[in-house]
């Protein structure tokens, strides 16, 4: 934190005051550009198709300008790939045939 | 996703019959994914094994009355999930889902912290996982790694990235099969998912990473 902006709001810098100014208006009329921070938690609700059109929009956006929460996006799509291609498709043989035999006198009691 | 390899209706008709093969190839097809499921719901094993044959046997029972309204899959996997609620949950390590979204699913030390002028950035922006076609080394590997990470997930997400990613059920169907709202679920998605993209990338990371010039 720099020292001008640790002593209290009547020393900001021009800098400081143009940035407070736009981050206001920005969140005032909702165009704030979200943060990668906020991006990350945000991917899920984007995959689905369930965020709202104006977080939709400054989603996309944001994704056209950062390289990082596009390779973010990235390895979240291949995670969701790699879980569905785990197969678990063995089983125990006594187990198959303890269900086997449940079945056989199941259906023989009929 | 289970592989739709044999005809539904036909195999339910003949099980109406009493024919054991055709009960055979169904509990070859379901149950390895029936136990895995009820694995996150049960203490053990065992009893995870309990709740699969009383769900089998449910169907037997039930199949003359069995309509076919929902499929198959959809049916076994309710009424399985039903029967482990019953049997006792395991440890809630994740009662409080909705409190922890709150909490950051990516390290807050990865960004560029507050007072920063770039606050909220990337550090060091990730990059996209290396390809790895199916099949390969690699691609097994990271099946491998994320079925590991899968299995240690608090009970409600492995449940629902289960159900979801694994086999490919639509978010409604899980939403009813584990009667939480659609909310609940998106939150217990992202943050399975986040916990399996962590361990992905630590692995990539350590495999592709140069020796140290020390």
């Amino acid at each position: 934190m720099d020292s001008t902006e640790s002593q209290g709001g009547w020393r900001w810098g021009t800098a400081g005051f143009r940035r407070r100014t736009r981050a206001l208006r920005e969140w005032a009329t909702g165009t704030r550009r979200l943060r990668c921070q906020e991006m990350v938690e945000l991917v899920t609700l984007y995959l689905e198709g369930a965020l709202d059109a104006a977080t939709h929009t400054r989603f996309e956006h944001h994704l056209q300008q950062c390289d990082g929460c596009a390779g973010y996006l990235e390895q979240f799509r291949t995670t969701v790939h790699t879980v569905g291609a785990i197969r678990e498709d063995q089983i125990d043989p006594l187990f198959r045939a303890r269900l086997l035999d449940a079945f056989a006198e199941t259906a023989g009691s009929w | 996703m289970v592989a739709r390899s044999t005809d539904e209706s036909a195999l339910i008709a003949a099980l109406r019959a009493g024919d054991q093969s055709a009960f055979a190839l169904l509990v070859d097809e379901y149950t390895p994914t029936m136990l895995w499921v009820a694995r996150g719901h049960v203490a053990t094993h065992a009893i995870a094994e309990e709740v699969v044959q009383e769900t089998w046997m449910a169907l037997v029972k039930g199949i003359s009355r069995f309509e076919g309204r929902s499929s198959l899959r959809t049916w076994l996997f309710a009424v399985m999930i039903n029967i482990a609620k019953a049997r006792g949950i395991r440890e809630r390590r994740d009662r409080d889902a909705v409190a922890r979204f709150i909490e950051a699913t990516v390290d807050t030390a990865r960004f560029h912290a507050r007072g920063d002028a770039h606050a909220g950035s990337w550090k060091e922006p990730p990059t996209a996982f290396p390809e790895s076609p199916e099949g390969s080394v690699l691609s097994q590997e990271l099946r491998s790694i994320a079925q590991r990470e899968l299995d240690k997930l608090p009970e409600r997400q492995r449940s629902v990235v289960t159900l979801r990613d694994m086999l490919g059920f639509d978010s409604a169907e899980v939403c009813e099969l584990l009667d939480i709202t659609a909310g609940n679920q998106r939150i217990l998605l992202h943050r399975g998912r986040a916990a399996i993209r962590q361990v992905l990338e630590d692995y990539v990371r350590d495999d592709s990473s140069v020796p140290t010039d020390s």
